[in-house]
């Protein structure tokens, strides 16, 4: 397995830890990540609300790059998965916007064809990877561990454009838990929204809402919740603390990003998958894990 | 026709009597085509009349059946019992979200969702001296494309119900609501047009957290987050001093700056002195190696996606 | 009491329209309805509204048309008074931001009906009753005209032939109202729903229609009940006429376009009437499919034309018919659709009662006369939606305000009281059941003495069995089932009227069809029924048709 990889811009700035553990899980599974170093900012959905043609070109010029390697692309953040996907749903069906594309990446001598998929590490795991296979590399088991998955937005909808799976009832996430030894922990919220896109613009609201969604995880006795998006993990574990004392509750929850859970479930040393880094402390999770 | 037994879960409410919210369970003989509307009037007509819903059309054009069907807020005429069967093993039937207070089992004071449309001047506001002439104003399908596919709009309240910005925050106007103001804005035979924009910031439009349940339920493809997006890059380009504006134009500048974003710059730019709310976190993040960098490299080849600010802005200008 | 100049009794075109008219004339008015406007039954229409906007056409050859379809039954006066005014009423509708389907120069765009000498159907897609429903909303919203929303008007109280206002109950909290005016206006639609088989939808029980009988006012030309040619099999939802004025065929299990048989000028698109005889026929002679259906068949219009002008109908084949048109024939058949009888008019609205207006579906003008014509519905209901508010508006002006009879409310609201207090009897849905499939076995597109006399003792049964009906919810809030079963009532009101309408009627005319007198007879029969309640059912009586240009002439397609 061979990806073109485009690890984000969170990942390599402010979650060095969502980094590290992809590349130790790449390492462990013996899949290829070729990263995509001259690639720009995906635009997370707000490029796209100042100059929506310019996110277009911006990453068909990001899917060029993977087709001329011919590779699919492979990300680790579900808003980078998403903005790029919706770029390609609106080049992919309307020939007007694939001409105007192609006449700008004209100028720097490249073109996007079309045959570039672009893809989650979740999915790649599940699909390309198998869930069986990757059961029998489990050194760890996360051992009845309830796991609260967190799918979040991006990486479900709108159905047309992700067309992994119905945002309705998901089941990958549970079933990738299950593999690794965990217990998947159902709860109201966990396809709804941690409220990231308004952290910057109405905290309130934004912290309003991932408090309602890890209160209810944590209610459904989930030991710690896990999300396949590092912009999702900024308000769920970065703003935990004030979004669980703006609604007046008392708890904490600790918060994993996927590559973080599949890391530790292969054997990988927690020192290595950088859990020192989270605000809300990852120690009896993984005290619980060493027993 | 195959036929098997569903089980339909049904929410119940009458404030008239002392009861409680609560929960009956209910069984239909369903077949390939029964809608979830279909069972309903069954249930109503052969189990239990006080059953209480909305309903007219039973073809997706009046939008007066709208409910939460298995979580999700769908028309019940236009929702087949037995895909419901199939995704969930039951069909948990419950009255619209963010619209109260229940009047009745699966039947919502809509007032809420009214006054929010009523919020944004719901009406072309249109050229007076045309009254009485037989003229009609010149249009082509093509400029009329997006206020059609709005105009498909049937004000069922799907989206509304299953707003996530809405459920906390009661100032947002809503999805129904922007998607409705884009109409009359992108016609061009609106008066006011663009004009309409600037008061939409007071109706929280920076408030809509792109979480895409209302493309994902609208049932006539409105796609109201589009409509939102579109709405938010008039008002940028318009100038609006909005927190949300600002964060786009910082969110430009550093993605011409360095390609991939340089976050602690987009942070302050965006936060400004409201930071300061935040020092504890920074200070955190800073010993726990968490915090970014003022400092980002450019990516490799940053001079062509730089070129690209030009060669996208002539295009558009086309 | 709550009182205004002018009570509209309906939110759909006719009732909104005639709405704005009143405001605009400076009346206190407000609409009633039992349904939130933007879910009338207005909001339904698929195929557009006609106007003779091009030069190449003319009003005479539209109202030609119209007479010709109405197999020359309609008023031929109130004919040219619509015909005149429909380029103004549609270009208003325009104005006030309807998007219709353009050409490429911009102009509306127009499209070949049923019945039609010329394309003169402008469109919007095929959901033109959504948008000219929105946009006739939106005005309403501007203009600030109340609306009492989800109110069910139950009857109209008349006194000394003055109306005094009506009695309508309140949904939500079950309470009714007396509510005083010195106008109402009656523009609650047709009743489909006296048909177990019909286009229409669910809340299409002639409500105005009947309130209006049962205070005594007479109601016009009953029996002339059109059915659609092309409804999904089945569900009987509508496939727009549209699809055969973009070129659709209709075949048989021979998969001949028949039609050739029955109209081989138009074929496909002669009048409705003429296509639903003939589905009937090759359906009852053994050339249909199971199930009772023909098939229509769009393959040979290509995908973009479909997506393009018939996308709502392309979405409602493969949701509910389980086929995908541009690639499979959809199998419809014929169902009731339009009423085009009702409460008798004036050109400006005026029923026989004073202060009484009626426009619309429910409102019998006639400019329908025996068969309506494609795309002439909606434009009815604004050209006379318009007027009657106009014309309400003035007469309130000058009337003195009237008493409304205490009595009425009171009796009105133990009627009520009693029914829902009733703890056993006859279900309405039964009752409904029964009566629709009475009503389109033997009431329907082929009708005979011998049929239309056992619907007639069939529905005298079914309303001995009403006066024992029980709601089966005896909560005053948010009733649907009391709804429901006032609504039957209705139903069996005006199916009664129908069939005395049909069984007197010996001759063949437009949709009403005698296999008994096949023929149309002018000499006899060229005349509008009137009906009127009395004790001992309805009672008949005819009236003139006005003729001003067209003399009546063989009708073929």
């Amino acid at each position: 397995m061979r990806y073109a990889y485009f690890p984000g811009c969170v990942a390599k700035s402010s979650a060095p830890e969502l980094y590290n553990s992809t590349a130790q899980v790449a390492l462990r599974l013996g899949v290829e990540l070729v990263e995509l170093t001259a690639a720009s900012c995906c635009g997370t959905g707000v490029l796209n609300e100042g100059d929506p043609f310019l996110n277009t070109v911006l990453n068909a010029r990001t899917f060029a790059m993977a087709e001329d390697m011919n590779l699919d692309i492979i990300t680790i953040c579900s808003t980078c998965q998403g903005v790029m996907r919706q770029d390609k749903w609106r080049l992919d069906n309307d020939s007007n916007l694939f001409a105007k594309t192609n006449e700008a990446l004209a100028k720097i001598n490249t073109q996007y064809k079309g045959k570039v998929e672009i893809k989650h590490l979740l999915w790649a795991l599940v699909e390309d990877y198998g869930l069986a296979k990757l059961e029998q590399q489990v050194e760890r088991p996360l051992k009845g561990s309830k796991v609260a998955p967190f799918y979040g937005c991006y990486i479900l909808r709108p159905n047309e454009v992700v067309q992994f799976e119905s945002h309705e009832n998901p089941t990958s996430f549970e079933r990738l838990i299950t593999a690794l030894g965990g217990e998947p922990v159902s709860y109201d919220g966990k396809t709804k929204c941690c409220g990231f896109p308004i952290l910057f613009v109405q905290r309130e609201t934004a912290f309003e809402m991932s408090a309602a969604y890890l209160n209810n995880a944590k209610q459904a006795g989930a030991d710690f919740m896990v999300t396949p998006c590092p912009l999702c993990h900024i308000s769920l574990d970065l703003y935990q603390k004030k979004s669980v004392k703006r609604m007046k509750f008392d708890f904490q929850l600790p918060v994993m990003h996927l590559s973080q859970m599949v890391g530790l479930a292969l054997g990988v040393e927690p020192a290595r998958l950088g859990f020192a880094r989270h605000l809300v402390s990852m120690a009896p999770v993984l005290r619980e894990l060493s027993r | 026709m195959k036929t098997q037994e569903a089980v339909f879960r049904i929410f119940r409410f009458n404030p008239e009597l002392s009861e409680k919210p609560h929960y009956q369970t209910f069984q239909v003989k369903i077949d390939n085509r029964m809608t979830v509307l279909d069972a309903l009037e069954d249930i109503k007509h052969e189990q239990d009349a006080t059953l209480t819903f909305r309903r007219s059309c039973r073809s997706g054009i009046c939008g007066s059946c709208a409910m939460k069907i298995n979580r999700l807020a769908k028309l019940a005429c236009k929702t087949r019992a037995k895909t419901e069967m199939d995704n969930h093993g039951e069909i948990l039937v419950e009255p619209m979200e963010n619209m109260s207070p229940i009047l009745r089992d699966l039947t919502v004071d809509m007032g809420e969702f009214w006054r929010e449309i009523d919020r944004g001047t719901p009406w072309l506001v249109w050229e007076e001296t045309l009254a009485g002439t037989i003229k009609e104003n010149l249009l082509t399908n093509q400029q009329q494309r997006v206020p059609d596919t709005l105009a498909n709009c049937i004000m069922c309240g799907c989206c509304f119900s299953d707003c996530v910005s809405r459920v906390f925050d009661k100032n947002f106007t809503g999805p129904a609501s922007l998607a409705k103001i884009h109409r009359f804005v992108a016609d061009p035979r609106d008066e006011v047009g663009e004009k309409r924009v600037p008061t939409l910031v007071e109706m929280g439009l920076w408030s809509c957290t792109h979480c895409y349940f209302c493309w994902s339920q609208c049932p006539r493809d409105v796609r109201p987050v589009a409509a939102i997006s579109a709405l938010r890059i008039l008002s940028f380009n318009a100038g609006d001093t909005n927190q949300g504006a600002r964060h786009v134009r910082a969110f430009m500048n550093s993605v011409k700056g360095t390609g991939m974003l340089n976050e602690a710059r987009l942070y302050l730019e965006t936060m400004r002195w409201t930071m300061l709310r935040d020092l504890d976190l920074i200070v955190k993040m800073a010993t726990r190696g968490k915090a970014p960098s003022l400092f980002v490299r450019p990516i490799p080849k940053i001079e062509e996606a730089r070129s690209l600010f030009q060669l996208t802005r002539g295009a558009r200008q086309k | 009491m709550i009182k205004h100049d002018i009570v509209i009794v309906g939110a759909g075109l006719a009732g909104l329209r005639a709405a704005i008219e009143a405001k605009e004339k400076g009346a206190d008015v407000a609409v009633l309805s039992k349904l939130h406007p933007v879910r009338s039954h207005s909001d339904q229409a698929q195929g557009g509204i006609n106007a003779s906007l091009s030069e190449d056409d003319s009003w005479e050859k539209h109202a030609f048309d119209t007479v010709k379809g109405s197999d020359y039954l309609a008023d031929q006066d109130a004919v040219e008074l619509m015909c005149k005014d429909a380029p103004r009423a549609i270009i208003e509708l325009e104005h006030w931001g309807a998007l219709f389907s353009r050409t490429e120069t911009g102009r509306l765009a127009q499209r070949p009906f049923g019945g039609a000498g010329f394309p003169r159907t402008c469109f919007a897609a095929d959901k033109t009753g959504h948008v000219l429903q929105t946009t006739i909303f939106e005005q309403v919203k501007k203009n600030g005209v109340h609306v009492y929303e989800e109110w069910f008007a139950t009857s109209l109280v008349v006194e000394d032939n003055v109306c005094r206002g009506l009695t309508a109950i309140e949904i939500v909290t079950g309470e009714v109202h007396g509510v005083q005016a010195k106008a109402v206006i009656l523009a609650a639609g047709g009743a489909g729903r006296v048909y177990n088989r019909t286009t229409n939808s669910l809340t299409t029980t002639g409500d105005g229609i009947a309130m209006a009988y049962n205070a005594g006012v007479p109601l016009e030309d009953m029996e002339f009940v059109q059915f659609h040619p092309t409804t999904l099999c089945g569900s009987n939802i509508l496939i727009s006429e549209a699809a055969r004025g973009e070129g659709g065929y209709l075949v048989n299990s021979l998969g001949e376009r028949f039609m050739k048989k029955y109209a081989p000028d138009r074929m496909e698109l002669a009048a409705r009437d003429i296509v639903a005889r003939a589905e009937e026929t090759e359906i009852r002679e053994g050339r249909g499919f199971e199930d009772e259906c023909v098939h229509l068949d769009l393959r040979h219009l290509g995908e973009a034309k479909i997506n393009e002008r018939l996308p709502t109908i392309r979405e409602l084949a493969v949701y509910f018919g389980g086929v995908d048109p541009v690639e499979e024939l959809i199998p419809v058949q014929p169902a009731q659709h339009y009423t085009m009888g009702g409460v008798p008019t004036g050109l400006d609205g005026a029923a026989p009662v004073e202060g009484l207006y009626a426009a619309g579906e429910c409102a019998c003008v006639s400019v329908h006369g025996a068969n309506r014509l494609g795309g002439n519905s909606l434009l009815d209901t604004i050209v006379f939606g318009k007027r009657a508010g106009a014309k309400a508006a003035e007469y309130a002006k000058e009337a003195s305000v009237v008493s409304f009879p205490d009595i009425a409310l009171k009796e009105e609201t133990q009627r009520i009281e009693t029914l829902l207090n009733r703890k056993e009897g006859v279900k309405a849905s039964e009752i409904k059941k029964a009566l629709g499939s009475t009503m389109f076995d033997k009431v329907g597109i082929f009708r005979h003495k011998r049929e239309l006399e056992i619907a007639k003792r069939n529905v005298a049964a079914l309303k001995r069995q009403f006066t024992n009906v029980c709601v089966m919810d005896s909560s005053r809030r948010f009733n649907t089932s009391l709804i429901e079963t006032l609504e039957v009532g209705f139903a069996l009101d005006l199916a009664e009227v129908i069939i005395a309408s049909a069984l007197a009627r010996r001759e063949s005319r437009g949709a009403h069809y005698r296999l008994d007198y096949p023929k149309r007879d002018d000499t006899k029969w060229l005349k509008h029924t009137l009906a009127v309640r009395t004790a001992e059912g309805p009672k008949l009586s005819y009236k003139p048709v006005t003729i001003t240009r067209w003399q009546p002439e063989e009708r073929g397609y």
